[in-house]
């Protein structure tokens, strides 16, 4: 599926998007926009965070949580203790990576399907905190005011700076989140995908590389949580929900769930959906008020689920197989996630 | 505050009874077809909000019910044949066992779905059903429980008696038993994991319309109510052990008593918190689930 | 095969974005063009029993302001912000730099007001929240208006009840949300002030069911009054567990329950409930001589000839926010810095809130005379005495 020597044109694709990225700035007028890119980088972040951990043959509905707790530490330990957020985002990335590891001492001795109800139950109870824990957190009215970002003596302020910031970031993981699934580690955690015990009996140490993919995830959700709130500079507890976390999961799965691209390609393409129906839906039809808009987003989730089942970036790649009439010739692609997760 | 422990019993298994009804509709479809039903809930809500605007009919109540429940049990069917049996074609290539993940996100959509179409037809504000027998709070043990508890822990038992006659005394559910166990053996034998599937989503849609007709009295009904009924339903399931339906039906009172326990006497304001808290221990200690009774059948 | 797909990948990724740019063109702006008002009401998620009344009301507008303000049509723009406040800060953006919106009205719930606010103010753009939080106008900010009584104001109202019982303790159940928990750091910091005591403080999520576990704790502390702080369903399931575990107590709820559904959830447990809330609710009550009793009868009329169901408050919020912008339109045009300052100094503005007396200190501009204490009585609202 990822042959090890794709590396060239793979980088292609990447120095084509990088290249891209870098000069749509300069294109795109509108702060809106740009806005929108940056929370699809935010986004993006997190989900390619979800394909590695996909890649090992897991799937989290508790990514929400270590997004903002992300946050919420480098928030608060900008605020209270007045340290620069560029000491404060690695080390609440840090002190996520090490509360998922906690978290993944027992979670990951769990089967298939109750490790997601293991994440599910984490992303619940911190979501809980954060609005019980008033005096901390602010509760749910939120915590205002938090310190822009700054690099050295250069304050990150406007969303065009922003934006530079962000997508350096989401480059360089989806850099190194392709070079994890496509190097030693990648294989392993392919045969762990595979088949658990088959790659036990091949000498992989699968707790050690489940563990790892679980813990990098957590860090990517925390490095954008972080990012977030030092962008927006207002965070609650709502946007860190279940519903936050089954948004991420539906990202990586409209994407593809075992592909890096496919993280990138789903938060955008999400996103981009998402914003398309409500904030166009009323432009051309008026009378039609948002409570259709869900039922229509609903009803789209259902067809590309139907019709793409692998993500739209397989999907895409099989129906252009399927044009060059090489369909009947290639195996059936396997789903996002072979391992019968969830 | 021992004084107290009998009305926070109560207060639990009024609450209980509700998530147990949803919990036996997760149960059924999952294990005939490996689903994760994300709209469980809002076939509540649905039979709720459908039995509300019959009633303005001026339909009896029980006819009103009734008829909203066999409404649900349609759009159950209709989720069955639209959404979920499509995803089956192109993602296993075999009936009966479609992509877990996929299939998942699926039924969210069509809650996502339900929901909006719900919002535009009933709006946002409550909705409001008439209890069944009205009358005073009766007093029990010192302790008060509403006379809508009543039917709603009575309707948990009496369907979960009908479901284990039905599975265990009937050829349909003996059909059914066989095709969760073994999806392609059952096909040899000329069992249908189609159709199976189908009867799942549309019994599993009614025993949901039910939860949300008898809980509609005491705390109305909304358009966004089948989230909560659904999470909390779902964890019921769990901690029964997603594939027993008695032991789901425990689970629900389980999740009961400890939320109204722990607001009782522990943390204010925690109770969600450490109801989950319960769930990871239930998930850590006994994989199977806290009341497994059977080998859980599913992968 | 995937080398090549992956490129492809990334060039689809690339058309979908510049797609995105080709739809949003930047909107035509001059003469001839409508004056746009940005509304971002959350009609769907958990904000939506506001959130519906409110864009009902915009819509409703829209048709009344079809005339247009100096010559100029007027536009109001309707985004759902799904009561997330990350989207509600997104499609505010949209509204003021792509739709070229003169001032924006919306955030129906705190968190979105807040983040909307911290926007209002980096963009210099007026902003009418409907939220009530009480940090929203105090301390007061350069561009934010608030448009409904904000929460310490209720609070104060409510407070006024308990003194008339000469009540000397009671009980706070809230909604474990920014509603709640505003409610109850303005009722403690009154209670304090006024000598009584909060005997006990429950809080219970959104989506509760069943409140009689909190009922019951609060009953220990034998409280004089029980404050529900909450919205329905919520606030009826509380009133009814009340009753139903046999207290007479006075029952003391919040401005949340200012609609048709409060009585119908609640039944027999919805009378005698008392509660701070604007005058729409009793505006058949009001005295001739009241400045909004016209403003409220046409509003409530005309609410309910568009939208099928009665008006409530918060879709009056949105009305006074809209309003009062196309009130500074007519006198000093889309300028959006004039508008502020029109806005800052207006005073004796009629709205359904309340009769609005803004400055550069108070950006709500209402006080408790703006509400009143409404009593149920035989399933209906009647000002209390």
């Amino acid at each position: 599926m990822t042959p090890v020597r794709a590396l060239p044109r793979d980088a292609v694709g990447f120095v084509v998007l990088a290249i891209v990225l870098a000069a749509l700035p300069a294109a795109v007028h509108s702060a809106y926009l740009v806005t929108l890119l940056n929370i699809v980088g935010l986004y993006a972040i997190v989900t390619i965070g979800l394909v590695l951990l996909g890649a090992s043959g897991q799937v989290s509905l508790g990514q929400a949580a270590f997004y903002g707790l992300g946050a919420y530490a480098s928030a608060l330990l900008s605020k209270d203790f007045g340290w620069p957020p560029a000491v404060t985002i690695p080390v609440a990335v840090c002190a996520v990576a090490g509360v998922a590891y906690l978290a993944g001492l027992p979670a990951l001795r769990l089967a298939e399907h109750f490790f997601v109800l293991a994440t599910l139950a984490v992303g619940i109870i911190v979501n809980v905190l954060m609005v019980q824990l008033v005096p901390v957190t602010g509760g749910a009215t939120g915590l205002r005011d938090i310190p822009p970002l700054a690099l050295g003596g250069w304050r990150i302020g406007t969303d065009r700076e922003f934006y530079g910031v962000i997508w350096t970031v989401a480059l360089a993981a989806l850099l190194v989140a392709r070079n994890v699934t496509s190097h030693r580690a990648g294989r392993a955690l392919r045969a762990i995908l595979g088949s658990e015990v088959g790659a036990a009996a091949l000498g992989v140490e699968v707790t050690r590389y489940k563990m790892q993919a679980f813990v990098l995830s957590a860090a990517y959700a925390a490095v954008a949580g972080a990012l977030y709130a030092h962008y927006i500079r207002f965070i609650s507890p709502s946007p860190f929900s279940l519903y936050a976390s089954l948004f991420f999961l539906i990202m990586a799965a409209v994407g593809g769930l075992t592909n890096v691209w496919g993280g990138l390609f789903g938060a955008a393409a999400v996103t981009m959906l998402d914003q398309l129906l409500r904030a166009e839906t009323p432009r051309f039809f008026p009378q039609i008020g948002a409570e259709y808009q869900t039922a229509i987003y609903g009803v789209l989730l259902v067809l590309i689920m139907i019709f793409f089942p692998s993500g739209l970036v397989r999907g895409a790649l099989d129906m252009r197989r399927a044009v060059a009439g090489r369909a009947a010739a290639a195996p059936p692609s396997p789903g996002p996630a072979d391992g019968g997760l969830v | 505050m021992l004084a107290l422990l009998p009305q926070f019993l109560l207060t639990g298994l009024t609450v209980g009874s509700v998530y147990a009804l949803v919990a036996l509709g997760f149960v059924l479809i999952y294990n005939v077809t490996g689903v994760l039903n994300f709209a469980q809930g809002e076939f509540s809500m649905l039979g709720a909000l459908l039995c509300a605007t019959l009633l303005t009919w001026h339909l009896s109540l029980g006819l009103a019910a009734l008829l909203a429940v066999a409404a649900v049990c349609g759009i159950g069917a209709l989720m069955e044949r639209l959404a979920v049996e499509p995803a089956y074609d192109l993602t296993a290539g075999q009936a009966g066992a479609g992509h877990p993940l996929t299939l998942v996100i699926i039924t969210f959509g069509v809650s996502m779905a339900l929901r909006g179409l719900a919002l535009t037809a009933w709006g946002a504000d409550p909705h409001t059903l008439p209890e069944f027998t009205p009358g005073p709070a009766l007093v029990l043990l010192g302790g008060v429980l509403v006379r809508q508890a009543i039917w709603a822990i009575g309707l948990s038992v009496v369907v979960v008696v009908a479901l284990f006659v039905f599975f265990a005394r009937t050829v349909p559910g003996a059909a059914v038993r066989a095709c969760a166990d073994n999806a392609f053996a059952s096909r040899l034998v000329g069992i249908s994991p189609r159709r199976m599937s189908l009867f799942a989503f549309t019994l599993a849609a009614g025993l949901g319309a039910v939860a949300g007709i008898v809980v509609a009295p005491m705390t109305g009904a909304t358009y966004d109510m089948g989230l909560e009924l659904g999470l909390k339903g779902f964890v019921a399931a769990v901690i029964g052990g997603l594939t027993n339906a008695p032991a789901a039906v425990v689970g629900g009172y389980i999740v009961g008593l400890i939320e109204s326990l722990s607001t009782g006497y522990l943390a204010q304001g925690y109770s969600e918190a450490i109801t989950f808290l319960v769930l990871l221990v239930v998930l850590v200690l006994q994989r199977e689930g806290l009341l497994h009774g059977a080998a859980r059948r599913r992968a | 095969m995937p080398k090549l797909g992956r490129s492809l990948t990334g060039l689809a990724l690339v058309a979908l974005l510049a797609a995105g740019l080709l739809l949003s063109a930047p909107a035509a702006r001059g003469q001839g063009a409508p004056i746009k008002i940005g509304t971002i009401f959350a009609v769907t998620g958990p904000g939506s029993s506001l959130g519906k009344p409110e864009k009902d009301t915009a819509a409703m507008l829209q048709s009344q302001l079809s005339g247009g303000i100096g010559g100029r049509p007027v536009q109001i723009i309707a985004y759902d912000s799904e009561t997330d406040p990350t989207k509600a800060l997104l499609l505010m953006k949209k509204a003021v730099t792509e739709d070229g919106a003169v001032a924006i009205v919306g955030g129906t719930t705190s968190p979105e007001a807040q983040a909307m606010a911290d926007y209002a103010m980096q963009a210099d753009v007026p902003y009418m929240s409907v939220a009530a939080s009480t940090t929203l106008s105090v301390p007061s900010r350069t561009w934010v208006f608030q448009m409904p009584q904000r929460n310490s104001i209720a609070a104060a109202k409510a407070i006024e009840y308990l003194t008339a019982l000469h009540a000397k303790t009671f009980a706070f159940l809230y909604r474990n949300d920014d509603f709640g928990q505003d409610g109850l750091v303005g009722l403690h910091a009154f209670a304090d002030q006024r000598g009584m005591t909060m005997v006990d403080s429950e809080p219970f999520a959104a989506t509760a069911t069943d409140l009689s576990a909190q009922v019951t704790r609060a009953r220990v502390k034998n409280p004089d009054v029980i404050v529900v702080w909450s919205t329905p369903p919520t606030a009826s399931i509380a009133a009814k567990n009340i009753r139903q575990l046999g207290l007479q107590t006075p029952i003391l709820e919040s401005h949340g329950i200012a609609n048709q559904a409060f009585i119908q959830l609640a039944g027999p447990a919805a009378n005698g409930v008392v509660f701070p809330s604007g005058k729409l609710l009793v505006v058949g009550q009001l005295p001739a001589g009241d400045p909004q009793k016209a403003l409220l009868t046409a509003y409530a009329r005309d609410f309910d000839a568009a939208n099928h169901y009665a008006a409530n408050t918060f879709g009056g919020h949105a009305f006074d926010g809209i309003t009062m912008l196309a009130d500074a339109l007519r006198h000093v045009g889309p300028d959006r810095a004039k508008i502020r300052d029109y806005l800052e100094h207006l005073r004796g503005f009629v709205g359904t809130g309340g009769v609005f007396n803004m400055s550069p200190q108070d950006h709500n501009g209402l006080t408790t005379h703006d509400m009143v204490l409404v009593v149920i009585r035989h399933d209906a609202w009647a000002v209390w005495k």
